[in-house]
């Protein structure tokens, strides 16, 4: 296994999760089981995460466009994730706080106790903040935001880079460092739009479910060899 | 499964693929270029300009209705004082050159923040914008005194200042935007070898192919921009469906 070279490891990674369904095709398996292996796969990068010691990481697990989908495959993709976000103990025992961001309120009642519960009860956890991006999309996420503050715009005459930042649905991440997106899709696709512009991308040929612990390794130490100017 | 596609296209020549309508690109290494060469920095830039000015002919006769390049973004102005106004002056001589945008029927933009520029920059903007209004060619637009978060900004404080506006969408929102006239570019091309996007188009760039170039701007060429569009070619259009 490959060991981590440098001492610049990213603060947020973000993760776009592509292939499941790819993968499933490719090996002859029916979509539910890409997606379990995707989730599967998840999970061990949340481990990785906290054995390297990155504080962020957010990934997209159910984007707006999703919603197109047919019916069957959306709700074999959601009944997983959610059969996956019940599972409250494997959150609170790995110490990992879970934050939702996107438009949640799509979400049946009882599905959005799910989630309300699951970061409730995973508030108190520090060793890794996990964001999932649900029913996700960058515009939505800011034209959510200024349809909030055109509403107070009695009060909010003005609005800086920080103002902005306080509406978001991911308020309570710091800007992202690394961009990894597997399957050979070479897009950013809305992913965290308001937190993506100084981030390094890095696209993988791979499907989600043959990502690997050397693979996500490889990506922060050839993150830790870039030089990031900020436009200096 | 993009390898095969890729020989497909191969063997079609190419005839039947459909060119992007708006290419985006960020221009980067100017300077390490002049570095790498032992050259003032002001050199690179000068070779920079030279080589946009092969890329927009280029870009016109082959059928791109829309070409949008960075030339300078808000977090330049951090740069070396005297570097950046020597920049400015070289990017107001680039634009002065209207009689040969008119000639090539070039419409010209310039996108960006106009709180802070000088007077004299306003004028050239001004000037170049209108006198190639009426151009029907290619539509040039020069990414400005930018940078994407400060453009999504000066549309929250335009809209919140109009008192007729109580509920946005996104048709509306872009209309607020710099760029807001502009298509959503199919393909952003950086060159430098940095893959990451600083911003640029931030909003209108959200679903465009990046294709990064190892070269230095001022090294690329024509036939460059042909295998940037071979990539953007290769590539799968699969938007979650």
């Amino acid at each position: 296994m490959e060991n981590i070279e440098n001492v610049n490891i990213p603060k947020h990674i973000g993760i776009i999760m592509d292939g499941n369904r790819k993968w499933a095709k490719a090996n002859n398996k029916n979509i539910a089981e890409g997606y379990l292996r995707g989730q599967q796969v998840f999970d061990e990068v949340c481990l990785n995460c906290i054995e390297i010691g990155i504080p962020y990481l957010t990934t997209f697990a159910f984007s707006l466009e999703n919603l197109k989908r047919s019916d069957f495959e959306i709700r074999s993709l959601l009944d997983l994730l959610f059969g996956k976000l019940r599972d409250e103990q494997w959150f609170a025992e790995n110490n990992i706080r879970v934050y939702f961001a996107g438009a949640i309120n799509l979400f049946s009642e009882h599905e959005q106790k799910i989630l309300h519960d699951l970061s409730t009860v995973t508030s108190k956890c520090n060793g890794l903040n996990v964001t999932i991006a649900l029913n996700y999309d960058g515009y939505d996420e800011i034209i959510n935001a200024l349809n909030q503050i055109i509403k107070k715009k009695d009060i909010i005459k003005k609005v800086s880079e920080e103002t902005i930042d306080k509406y978001l649905y991911t308020s309570h991440l710091p800007p992202l460092d690394l961009i990894i997106r597997t399957a050979n899709i070479q897009r950013l696709t809305r992913f965290l739009l308001w937190k993506s512009p100084y981030a390094e991308c890095i696209f993988l040929k791979k499907y989600w479910p043959d990502f690997t612990k050397d693979d996500f390794i490889e990506a922060i130490n050839e993150y830790g060899k870039r030089e990031r100017r900020y436009g200096k | 499964m993009n390898m095969e596609r890729g020989k497909e296209d191969m063997e079609n020549k190419q005839v039947s693929l459909e060119m992007p309508n708006h290419i985006g690109i960020i221009m980067d290494g100017n300077r390490r270029w002049a570095r790498q060469n032992g050259l003032p920095v002001m050199k690179g830039h000068d070779e920079g300009v030279k080589v946009l000015k092969k890329i927009i002919p280029k870009c016109a006769t082959m059928g791109v209705k829309f070409l949008t390049v960075f030339t300078l973004s808000t977090d330049n102005r951090s740069r070396n004082k005297m570097e950046m106004s020597n920049l400015i002056t070289l990017i107001n001589l680039n634009l002065n050159a209207i009689k040969d945008f008119k000639k090539e029927n070039i419409r010209v933009k310039v996108i960006g923040n106009r709180d802070n520029l000088s007077d004299s920059i306003l004028h050239t903007i001004n000037k170049v914008e209108k006198e190639t209004a009426n151009c029907t060619g290619l539509v040039l637009s020069f990414v400005f005194n930018y940078g994407g978060q400060d453009e999504i900004v000066s549309a929250f404080n335009s809209i919140i200042s109009d008192n007729n506006l109580n509920e946005v969408s996104v048709e509306i929102f872009e209309k607020y935007l710099f760029s807001g006239f502009l298509p959503e570019p199919e393909l952003i091309i950086r060159t430098g070898g940095d893959k990451r996007t600083s911003g640029f188009l931030l909003w209108k760039a959200a679903y465009s192919e990046l294709v990064f170039c190892n070269k230095f701007w001022p090294d690329f060429t024509e036939n460059d921009l042909m295998e940037m569009i071979n990539e953007y070619h290769h590539r799968e259009r699969n938007r979650g469906q």
